[in-house]
């Protein structure tokens, strides 16, 4: 009973603050244009393969790469703001 | 002036008994397509007497490569496809005009899959790029049956019945002549509080279609109605078939398995689920019951634990809030685009439909665009590396 208390509270708190922000726009504009993308894209690896390829996993992985640098570094920063006794 | 109007009606008249004659011996050499969809030609020099290959022989000698048309006798179907100079055993490259249909694999100069293909039926003809097409053109028929008799081993069919308890399995079935090798139908079902039961296997005699019928156990329901644990009752029908090979099988000093020895050609499977009783959950979160041990004058560590877990155990509906939150962030911004965006790219693939259909001939793709493609892409890694280490450099940690 104690943990449920504790998860209902949170959980209270946290979705009445989340219910503030505006709803997403679900238009489906974003998914059509991906589609179309994947059309795009489908025809260009029909006879340029290799290109595409490797465009998308040198984008893929600079993604990945940047993204893994940029979490480590805020976890760093908030690591470091923490008072330490030295 | 006379004279050389005989002379033209002369030889017209040798041109045209020339042509009728080979067009005859041309539909002399009719061919037909065997039971297992295969076109074959059915000489062994088909270089020489079909016309279609042999006209363009010189082709492949000049690396241009060949090629076909696939046509009824009345109307363009709109298959297309060029024999590869380099590769008269491989697959044919085909490029489509109007409805795509499958490629058509060639598998040697001669023979054309017209299962594969998946052809619709009717009167075909094959074209040559000749300029005397009529020499060397060759007709031939395709119909349904030709599609239903594949000679590739499948299961086409996999039901069960309940109230009978048998599952039912058609399929086609190879029965090799080779020593040692057999092909075994192996039936059984899989659940995960009894393991495996009811396995079965048929070693195939015959080849040909088969139709066989596997009893199976009914699904296990609780003895008692009043348990209060809750479990998942559900079971899975396996059909695969294997090819055994018993010139490696098992080593007989070392005893190791030797992977060859037996290889799943298909595989197929089915889960009955039929819940019945009381408090049965189907999802990890349904199974977050409530736990309650027996409390009484003669088990009181029963009580206590009872008590700690009223007061610690989360509850089934304290559990479902978090899936609830989850479910209200992804509906909101801006973390809902995030999630939103996710699922969009994961439908981002090269395989998708394409927006348009861009049909390059096969000599152009092998000599120009697959260079050209190999080339660029090396560069572009080559910058990509080059570039990279340039950012490493940059790192601080």
């Amino acid at each position: 009973m104690i943990t449920s208390a504790f998860l209902n509270i949170i959980f209270v708190v946290l979705s009445f603050l989340i219910g503030l922000l505006p709803n997403i726009q679900t238009t489906g504009a974003f998914t059509t244009a991906i589609t179309t993308a994947s059309g795009y894209l489908s025809t260009l690896y029909s006879f340029i393969p290799f290109i595409v390829s490797t465009l998308l996993a040198i984008i893929v992985f600079d993604l990945v790469f940047e993204s893994g640098y940029m979490i480590f570094k805020v976890v760093y920063w908030v690591i470091r703001r923490f008072p330490t006794q030295s | 002036m006379k004279w050389r109007k005989y002379q033209l009606f002369f030889l017209l008249s040798v041109a045209v008994l020339l042509c009728t004659f080979c067009f005859g011996v041309k539909n002399s050499l009719a061919n037909t397509i065997s039971s297992n969809g295969v076109f074959t030609y059915n000489n062994t020099s088909c270089l020489e007497d079909i016309g279609i290959i042999y006209a363009q022989n010189s082709c492949f000698a000049n690396g241009i490569g060949c090629l076909i048309s696939l046509e009824t006798a009345t109307s363009t179907v709109g298959i297309y496809g060029i024999a590869s100079p380099a590769s008269l055993n491989g697959e044919m490259y085909n490029y489509f005009y109007g409805t795509p249909l499958k490629p058509i694999p060639v598998f040697n100069e001669c023979t054309v899959n017209l299962y594969e293909a998946n052809l619709p039926s009717g009167l075909y003809h094959i074209r040559s790029f000749s300029p005397f097409p009529y020499l060397f053109d060759d007709y031939f028929s395709v119909t349904n049956q030709v599609f239903d008799s594949t000679p590739n081993t499948r299961i086409d069919s996999f039901t069960y019945s309940t109230t009978t308890n048998k599952a039912r399995v058609q399929g086609y079935i190879n029965a090799t002549t080779t020593s040692g090798i057999t092909e075994r139908l192996q039936f059984h079902q899989f659940s995960s509080l009894l393991g495996i039961e009811s396995f079965k296997e048929v070693i195939a005699t015959t080849t040909g279609l088969f139709d066989l019928s596997f009893d199976f156990l009914g699904l296990p329901t609780p003895y008692t109605s009043t348990t209060t644990a809750p479990f998942i009752a559900d079971t899975t029908l396996f059909a695969r078939i294997y090819q055994y090979d018993n010139n490696y099988a098992t080593d007989p000093f070392s005893g190791v398995f030797d992977s060859r020895y037996k290889t799943l050609l298909v595989s197929t499977t089915t889960t009955i689920t039929q819940l019945t009783g009381i408090n049965i959950s189907t999802s990890t979160r349904e199974l977050f019951a409530y736990p309650e041990y027996e409390c009484s004058i003669t088990s009181l560590t029963g009580c206590f634990k009872n008590a700690l877990i009223w007061a610690f155990y989360p509850t089934k509906d304290g559990v479902e809030q978090y899936y609830s939150f989850i479910s209200l962030i992804e509906n909101k911004a801006p973390i809902g685009y995030f999630f939103m965006a996710r699922d969009s790219i994961q439908g981002l693939n090269k395989d998708g439909t394409p927006s348009t259909n861009i049909t390059i001939p096969y000599s152009i793709k092998y000599y120009i665009f697959s260079p050209f493609d190999i080339g660029i892409a090396g560069i572009l890694w080559f910058f990509f590396l080059f570039n990279f280490y340039k950012r490493l450099k940059f790192i601080t940690i």
